[in-house]
Order: C-alpha cells, then structure tokens, then sequence
C-alpha cells in the first residue's frame, strides 16, 4: 500500500493518473467504512470528475500544484461546496455551504481532491466520537468495540485504516491529538493562527485549529506546508512565512532539550499508558537529546479553565444556528421565540445543549467576572508557564491521554468522565501552542497509546522533526490495525 | 443652529427636562464593517452579502480600517479622548436581522471617550457633553409582510459600520435635542464620513427622557425612545413625553423605566418593553478579532487634517467677512454652498452682497431643483462676474436675475448674456438726461406737481423714464436727475 | 464560591440561551449544572488579582482589512440554505412588539 509521499511521487512523475489515486482512495473507504462508520458522506462523482480533469491538463504538461491528484478528507465541520457541511449535528443535516473553507481552497488549488467527509463529535464536542447525531459512533479500527476518540474520530480511524490520503482534523482541546494516539496515528495540531480557520465550524474561537491525522510526522509536515500561512479572511491567522517543513524534520533529536513535566502523569493515570511513555522519553535520550524534569505548576486548573472558556466562546458561536437563515427549523413556529428555541432543542444534541447551557452561563449577569473572566485569567498562568518553561527547554513530552481507548459506550453518561480524557491535551490550546501525538506503543491488549509533544508558539517544525525522529527510530506507527484497506486486512 | 423658541414644554412649570441622546451614524465606507461586501443603500434585497455578514458556519470578521480612521476623526472632531488602546466585544442577544445572533460591537474600552459637541442656543453657545464613541457593525432590515404572520429578512444593511455617539444628559428641551443633532450631522458631513440621511437610515437617534424639579441636579427614573426617523418627530416625541411625565408627577405618580416607541400619526408613545425584560447582553471581548493600539502620531496626524469644522467656519464667516449670524448660519448650514461663498469671496471683496446673492439666489435655485450648488451650472467666477455687473451698473438689479438664470448650464459670458437678452442697463450720463429732458416735456403738469410737493408724481416721472427706456435705465441715475431738474425728489 | 443551582436559574438560562428545554432536560441540567459548577470551580481559590487576563490567542494587534469592496453571494447561493424564503427575503414568523428584543431604533417597518 502506498503512503502520501510516495503517492505524491507517483502523480508527479505521471507513473499513477489521478483518477486512479481517486479511484483507490474511495475502494479503501468503501472497503472499511461499513465497519468504522468513519465517513459522513464520499464524493466518488465529483472527485472523479475532478481527477479526469486534472489528468487531460498534466497530460498537457500544464503545472497544476504540488499535490496534484492526491486525496483528501475533510472532518464535516469544514465547510465545502460539494455535499453537506453538518458538523454532525441534526441541526445542520441539509446544510450545503455556499464557499469552500480556505484550507480546503488552498488544497484544492495544489491539486488535491476532496474524496470525503469525515465523522466527528456534534460541533468538536466531544472525545469520543459517540455524540455524532446524523452517522452514529466511529470504531476504532484496532478494536471496534472501543472509540476512535474524538472529536475527529473519523479522519483518526482512516487515518489508521486507510493509506495515502490527508485528512483534516480540528483541534479545540486535543479533538486531533487524542484520537491520534487512540487509533496510532500521527495528529498534529499547529501552533494557534498557523493555519487559516475560515470554513470552520467555530466551537471556541481563541482554542480552535485545523490540523491533520496522518500515518506519520512526514505526512503531517507535508500537509501543513500547503495549508498553513496568513489569510485575510481570518484575522487571528498569523503573518509569518511558511517554512518548509519537510525540510525542517530532517534534523534528528540530537542536542534538543526535552522537558517532562511533572504533572503531566497524574493520579489514576493507566499504568500502560505510563510505562509506554516512559519508555518513549527514554528513546529520546538513546537518541541524542536531553531530558530533565520540569514543572508546569498550573496544570491542574487547566481542564476546568478549558471547559468554562470553550462552554463560554460555543454558547455564543453556535448562537446563529436557529432556524431562522439556514439549517433545521421546528415545524410550524407559533412566534420567533418559539422558532429559536424549538428549532435548538430539537435541533441539537445533548452535549451540545449542555455546553450551550453552561457557556451561556458562565457569561451572564452577576456570574462573569468570577467566572469568564477569572479563567481568562487563570489562562494567562497557564500561558505564563510554558513561556517559563520553554525558557529552559525546546519542547515538552507526555501522555497524550491518561487512558488508551476506552469502549463505546463506558463514559458516555458521564460528561466530567469524557472531560477527562483531555487533560493533557488542553493545555495547548489555552497555552496556543503546537501539540503532536504519535504512537509509542500498544497495550497488552493491542490498543494504541500516544506520545505527545509540545513545542514553542511557531516551531511546528520542531516538534515534527522529533516526532519523525521517533519513527525513524520505532516501528509501532507502521504497525496496521486489525480493520485495514489493504492485503487481507478487511475483517475486524 | 440657532434655536427658535417654540414650545418648551418646561417653561411655567416646576420640572426640568434632562434628556440624552443616543445617535447611530453609518459610516460611508465603501465596504461594510466586517467584511468585503459593498456598503450602499437601496440595492436589491440581499443582494450585497456574503457568508461573513450572513452569519453562515464558519465565517469570520476582519476589520475595516477606514471606519476605524472615521470613527478617530469624529472622535477628534468632538473633542474625545482617543484610546490608544481598543478591542471589539460580542453583544449577544438573538434577532432575525442579525444573523450571528451576537453584534460586533465595543463596551469597555470604545474608541473615543467624553468629547462635546457646540450647539447655538439663542445667544450663547451651547456645550453638549458627550460620553463616548464606539464603533459597531449594523443589523439588516425586518419588514413586516402586509397581511401575513411573516416578517421578512433583508441583510444588506447587516455589517454595515456604525458609530454610536452617546451624549451626556445635558440636553433641556426638545430643540435643544434637535439643534444638537443638526450639528451632529453638520459635523459628519463635514467630515465626510457620513450622508447622515435619517429617511434612508444613516443617522438614528434614541431618547432617554427624565424629568426632575428645577433646581435639582438629581438624575430620575428615565425612559427611552426609540424608533425616531426625523428631527422634527424627535422633537415632537421629547415634546410629547416631557409633558406624560409631567402630567404623571404632577398627578402624584412615579415614572417607570421603560422603552417607548413614537407613533408619528398618532403623535404619541407606546410601550415596548418594561424594565424587566431588560437584555442581559453577556459582553465578552471578540475572541475573533485582535485589539487595536492606536499610535500617538497616527492620531495627530488625522487631527492635523482635520477641515475647518462647523462652529468654527461660522465664527470665521462672522469675523473675518462681517456676515450677519442669520447669513453665516444659512451659508455654513450647506457646505457646498460655503464652499461657493468663499470661492466667489477670493475674487470679490463684498463679502455681503455675495453672500446675499449665494443665499438668496443661488440658494433658491438649489432649493427649487433638489440639488446641490454644484449641479445647478453656474460657476463662482460667473456669478461674482454678474454681481460686478449689477455694481458697475450695467444691469439693474431686479433684471439680473434673469440674467443670473440665463447664464447656468453654460459658458456665457455675462456681458454677452446681458446684450443677448437685451437686458443692459442704460447708465449713459447724456443718454439718460435726454430721456429725462423728453418726459418733463411731455408731461409738464406732473413736473409742477414734483415742484408742489406731490411725491406720487415723482414716482410718476420715474416710471415714464423707465417706459421709455425700456426698463433699461439705471433708476439710481435717473432719480438724482430728476432730483437735480425738480430741485425737489421723494424727500420734503 | 458555592451557588445556588435553583430551576429558576435553569430556567433563566434556558431562556437566554434559547432552549426549550423539556422539565426532564431541565432536571438532568439541574444536576450536571451542579457538578459542572464545582469542577470549574476548582480555580476559584487561587489567587489572581493581580494577573491581567488573557483575552486573545493570536499573536498579532491592530490586524485590518482595507476599505476595497470584493463580490458579494448570488441570491441563489444565500438563500439556498433557508428553510423559508419569500423572493429576495428570508421569512420569519412575525415579529410581535414586546416579546422580541429590539435595537439601535429598529424596528419591523411596513412592507
């Protein structure tokens, strides 16, 4: 089976016709969806389309981008022309965008194809992909009776069960990282305005990014040198130059330093979880760089700060979808009050409600400055941390989740249970900083576990140099699930 | 400017008004607020919008730099204190016209502070206090549909900037409020920020209305008022309210804190909404936007190009051309036509007879047509030519309109129009003492009647000069001669 | 901080976040509220009065657009989405006076 670079290789030296790349990504998606239930919607008819089309212009010998002919799947919170855009929410089930989102411009331009919509938690609420509304729960391809992780559950379980292909994910409080590290594969979220957010479903403005989930760190830097760079469009996009990335990975482990922060192996993390991470790090020092302990003292209000300022910044995102402009409406509204609030009860989940319901909340009279406004805070200590912190190292590692994949269904009715699960992965997106996760290792009972690393603000490329120094060292990214598109690999 | 006592509902009583003003401005911006679509009035429903002013999934503001630019100048044209430091907030409350269900707007730190405008109060200058200025983005419009339970959604207008320009209470009667918002909107056309057109909706004003003793320096239970589309109904709804609430004190009653709106037909007020239903907004800063530090010498150099603004144009009539308060207002009132006066004032040092001439004339003119000077085809040179004529006598004065009319819409020069029309002026010393010697000798009794003292034979003899002249004799000569032949004129 | 988590808040707050909540819903957000409430809690002792807050994650201050206008959505396009259109316009129960919020003096105005 062939990964994206060789892909990519392929369609460049014209050895592989881009309706034939199309024509294999849709077969590995057809193959495992009926069991993972990963996808929300296929575009085999476009893409075709579109693939014959960028074939008559390379056969001319037209340049058409760097990407040309390759794949792409994009979680269903990204807006795109073709299909429907639902952020798997019942109240955007029809909902056709009039634009493409940029990062999906910016792919389509290098030539890419869209092949696919993936399955997600209700508007990135979520980490387990169980709150999806219009698809039902994804499988975990390396065991289909336990969750993907979520919020982009979806692009994780193809990520791992399918090959050759980009798939994008977002990322609020670790929706790219956490399924990553449950589904063995390699998500990174960028560093905090990196890559554009217009097209995206906003959940919290100042926490949300694109990002991907792929087989490995030289995917992921591939990808983003092609999505990344300001947009006039988002004005929180940053004005830095895009560096090759692929270029940047190529520099080993070799005389970085590497913190451990010592909060990050918390109480009742799983003893697998712990034991393969530990020895992950060690591999960092067989590799050349150096690790010490350090501490990020603040760690522990970090989840509740993240859930209060993301419920707050949701309550007012998700305001708009009321039935009035666009998306689902409660049938026959006896005044505009009734049509706003019937069409929002009936239209979201109850994740969604509850999040909406607390947010709104956390803002209102009386309650704000106590709450919203003391986690702004609390988030500016949080900050203050890690700019202390990468005073003294290049990068920091961890768990990416105190606990491997957990089955579908166990923490479901439990809301602070499933919050959980996040712990480490908040801190970078209240921190803005770059996350990766990558496998490490597996447990006894063949499920994936996830090291992560942060980076400074804009050193993306660093974090994916170690990621890949990793994987140029370990084989555990290159191990296939049970649940695969290719060789025998059909059958969970 | 200047204001004429009417009604000041106050006068004879015990109670004092103390009204404040909020005034809505669209700025004219070429684009809107938030987003690239064209900002103009009266286009076709829905037709100037695009996913950011829809509020479709995904969209995000960016910040229009000129509006930001106006809303500096304005700020320094009143006097503010201009923030060097500034954010947006979201204000979050659900309405069909605003489809994100939150307005971009500012509450904490607004872009200019304090300020006052300078009203003219019979005599004296009158300082209305402001409280601030803030920059916002405007809703769409709801049009309620005739004989359906529908109201009906337009978005053009959504996104379009907005400033809002509160005042202090400082206002005491309903003229007072309307000569502020004439100033107001005097000083934006100024600017040229503004077509402050409150039939199309680009100046807005709600009242906040209280009354308390003479005397006191209390501030009482107030209401607002919305929904005011011209001065004049704003100085009839204040008109209208001042004396409800004193009615109500006088009869022992409180006054509620409420939102009324002001039927023009029926020339009174309703009730929108009691105290209790008052919005809980939920303000938190725009996590979407980045704040703005405005530089010191960016601010001066707006303040350093500021045009000479109203108040001090009328000083300057006043002052530097000897103009009457009455002149001076009329002509500062219409900038265009200021404009003409000082352009035909640099080539003609009469100031007063020119600005007779531009107001009333010239200004009738405009007024007749509905445009503005600059349409009505006459330049200043050409009329400062013509009033030359009148003063070197070659055409009378109540003919030179004719010519006056005779010459717009085109190049003519007057002399040419004078001779074309047949309008000149006879002021020829011995062709005119001939006309004379002819008329007292055919009508010697009305000469011996002048001798005796009868006036209306002067008069007489006056009008035969001009009958056989054609009208064209110079009256000012005719009547000296007259006088000198009679040895008696109109005096004595 | 302890609050009271009383059904007039839930209600409150249903309402505010226009939600027509169900009274079983409301039960079960009674409870989570509570739960929810100590959780984010946790920061509430810690002591932050003199920490600036951070309100803003991009990196960047004074971000602008200029003043050029760009090509608006074909009617078509903007109003594909809505579940009930009349020609141009979106369509909308009516609005009644005092129950919905009105502002910056709009108000419906006669077709």
């Amino acid at each position: 089976m062939t990964g994206l670079l060789e892909l990519r290789d392929a369609l460049k030296s014209r050895k592989l016709k881009a309706v034939e790349s199309v024509g294999e990504a849709i077969r590995q998606i057809k193959q495992v969806d009926p069991s993972l239930h990963a996808v929300s919607q296929t575009f085999e008819e476009e893409a075709t389309r579109k693939a014959e089309e960028i074939d008559r212009r390379l056969a001319k010998g037209e340049e058409v981008g760097p990407l040309a002919g390759v794949p792409f799947t994009a979680k269903d919170n990204i807006c795109t022309c073709w299909g429907t855009t639902t952020a798997a929410s019942r109240i955007l089930q029809s909902y056709r965008a009039p634009y493409d989102a940029t990062v999906v411009s910016r792919l389509n331009d290098a030539g890419a194809i869209c092949v696919a919509k993936t399955n997600m938690d209700e508007f990135g609420m979520g980490s387990s992909t169980e709150n999806s509304a219009l698809v039902g729960p994804t499988r975990n391809p390396w065991k289909t009776t336990h969750v993907p992780g979520g919020s982009s559950g979806g692009a994780a379980a193809l990520a791992a069960s399918t090959r050759g292909m980009i798939h994008l994910g977002s990322d609020t409080g670790g929706s790219i990282r956490q399924p990553a590290a449950y589904c063995a594969a390699t998500g990174m979220k960028p560093s905090y305005g990196r890559v554009s957010r217009f097209g995206l479903l906003a959940f919290a403005s100042s926490l949300d990014q694109i990002g991907v989930l792929q087989a490995n760190a030289a995917e992921c830097a591939l990808a983003l040198e092609v999505i990344s760079g300001r947009d006039d469009m988002d004005s929180t996009s940053v004005d830095r130059p895009v560096p090759s990335y692929t270029n940047e990975i190529e520099g080993g482990a070799r005389g970085l330093k590497i913190g451990v922060p010592k909060e990050y192996f918390p109480e009742g993390i799983d003893p697998e979880v712990s034991e393969n991470v530990k020895r992950g790090i060690e591999t960092y020092r067989k590799l050349g760089a150096e690790v010490k302990e350090v501490s990020l003292p603040h760690t522990l209000y970090a989840n509740p700060t993240y859930v209060l300022i993301s419920a707050a910044e949701a309550s007012s995102n998700l305001a708009r979808y009321d039935g009035a402009h666009y998306g689902y409406r409660a049938s026959s509204p006896e005044d505009l009050f009734d049509l706003y609030s019937r069409s929002r009860v009936e239209g979201f989940g109850p994740e969604v409600k509850r999040r909406i319901m607390v947010g709104t909340f956390v803002l209102s009279a009386g309650y704000y400055d106590a709450f919203y406004h003391k986690a702004c805070k609390v988030r500016k200590l949080i900050r203050e941390d890690f700019e202390a912190v990468f005073r003294e190292v290049d990068v920091v590692i961890c768990p990416t989740s105190p606990v491997p994949a957990f089955p579908i269904g166990e923490k479901i009715d439990d809301p602070l249970k499933l919050y959980a699960v996040d712990i480490l992965t908040v801190t970078a997106n209240l921190a803005s900083v770059p996350g990766v996760s990558f496998p490490c290792g597996f447990t006894r009972g063949g499920l994936p576990i996830g090291l992560q690393i942060y980076g400074r603000p804009f050193e993306d490329g660093t974090i994916l140099r170690l990621a890949k120094a990793f994987q140029d060292e370990t084989s555990y990214h290159l191990r296939a699930p049970p649940l695969k598109a290719w060789g025998d690999g059909a059958r969970a | 400017m200047a204001i004429q006592k009417k009604i000041d509902p106050t006068a004879g009583t015990p109670h004092e008004a103390v009204i404040g003003l909020e005034v809505h401005v669209q700025l004219k911006t070429k684009s809107k607020m938030f987003c690239g679509c064209e900002n103009r009035f009266g286009a076709g429903p829905n037709s100037l919008t695009c996913p950011v002013c829809l509020g479709q999934p995904g969209s995000l503001p960016a910040i229009n730099r000129a509006a930001v630019e106006s809303t500096v100048r304005v700020g320094l044209a009143c006097g503010s204190e201009i923030a060097r430091f500034t954010k947006f907030d979201r204000k979050n409350y659900y309405y069909p016209d605003l489809p994100k269900n939150y307005q971009i707007s500012q509450y904490d730190l607004p872009l200019c502070k304090g300020g006052a405008i300078q009203v003219y109060g019979g005599e004296e200058k009158w300082v209305v206090g402001l409280t601030r200025i803030h920059l916002e983005e405007d809703a769409g419009k709801n049009i309620h549909a005739e004989g359906r339970p529908e109201t009906w959604v337009d978005l053009n207008r959504a996104g379009v900037p907005l400033l809002e320009i509160v005042s202090q209470p400082d206002l005491r009667a309903p003229e007072e409020a309307g000569a502020y918002l004439k100033m107001l909107r005097l000083i934006m056309l100024y600017l040229g920020v503004s077509d402050c057109n409150m039939e199309e909706g680009s100046l807005r004003c709600d009242c906040n209305v209280s009354i308390r003793p003479k005397g006191s320096s209390r501030l009482e239970t107030r209401t607002e008022i919305k929904n005011l589309n011209s001065f004049t109904n704003v100085e009839n709804a204040l008109t209208h309210e001042i004396r409800r609430q004193m009615k109500l004190k006088d009869s022992g009653g409180e006054v509620i804190q409420q939102t009324l709106l002001f039927d023009p037909i029926r020339g009174e007020t309703r009730v929108l909404r009691g105290k209790e239903e008052a919005h809980d907004y939920r303000y938190f800063p725009e996590p979407d936007l980045a704040p703005l530090f405005l530089d010191g010498s960016w601010i001066e150099g707006l303040r350093a190009s500021l045009p000479e603004l109203p108040m001090a144009r009328l000083e300057r009539f006043q002052k530097s051309f000897g103009l009457s308060r009455y002149h001076a207002e009329v002509l500062v009132r219409d900038m265009d036509m200021a404009n003409f006066f000082e352009e035909c004032v640099k080539t003609y040092s009469k100031p007063q007879e020119v600005a007779n001439w531009v107001i009333n004339v010239v200004g009738e003119e405009v007024n007749a047509r509905h445009v503005s000077v600059g349409e009505i085809g006459i330049t200043p040179g050409r009329l400062v030519d013509l009033v030359k004529a009148i003063e070197g006598g070659k055409v009378s004065k109540q003919k030179a309109k004719d010519v006056f009319k005779a010459m717009l819409g085109n190049e003519r020069g007057v002399v040419d129009v004078i001779q074309a029309l047949g309008l000149g002026q006879i002021s020829d010393d011995s062709f005119l003492r001939e006309a004379v010697k002819e008329v007292l000798e055919a009508h010697p009794e009305a000469a011996e009647d002048v001798r005796n003292g009868k006036k209306n034979s002067f008069n007489f003899l006056m009008g035969q000069v001009m009958k056989r002249t054609k009208g064209k004799a110079n009256p000012g000569m005719v009547n000296k001669m007259l006088e000198e032949v009679l040895g008696r004129g109109t005096t004595g | 901080m302890s609050i009271e988590i009383t059904d007039d808040l839930v209600k409150h707050v249903a309402r505010l976040s226009r939600l027509a909540i169900s009274s079983d819903e409301a039960r079960a957000i009674k409870a989570h509220f509570q739960k929810i409430l100590a959780y984010i809690s946790a920061f509430q002792s810690l002591e932050t009065r003199e920490v600036d807050p951070t309100f803003f994650s991009m990196e960047a201050s004074n971000v602008y657009r200029e003043d050029q206008p760009r090509s608006s959505l074909r009617l078509e396009e903007v109003l594909k989405n809505a579940p009930q259109s009349s020609g141009p316009y979106f369509v909308v129960p009516r609005i009644v006076g005092g129950e919905a919020e009105s502002d910056t003096g709009r108000e419906g105005e006669s077709a």
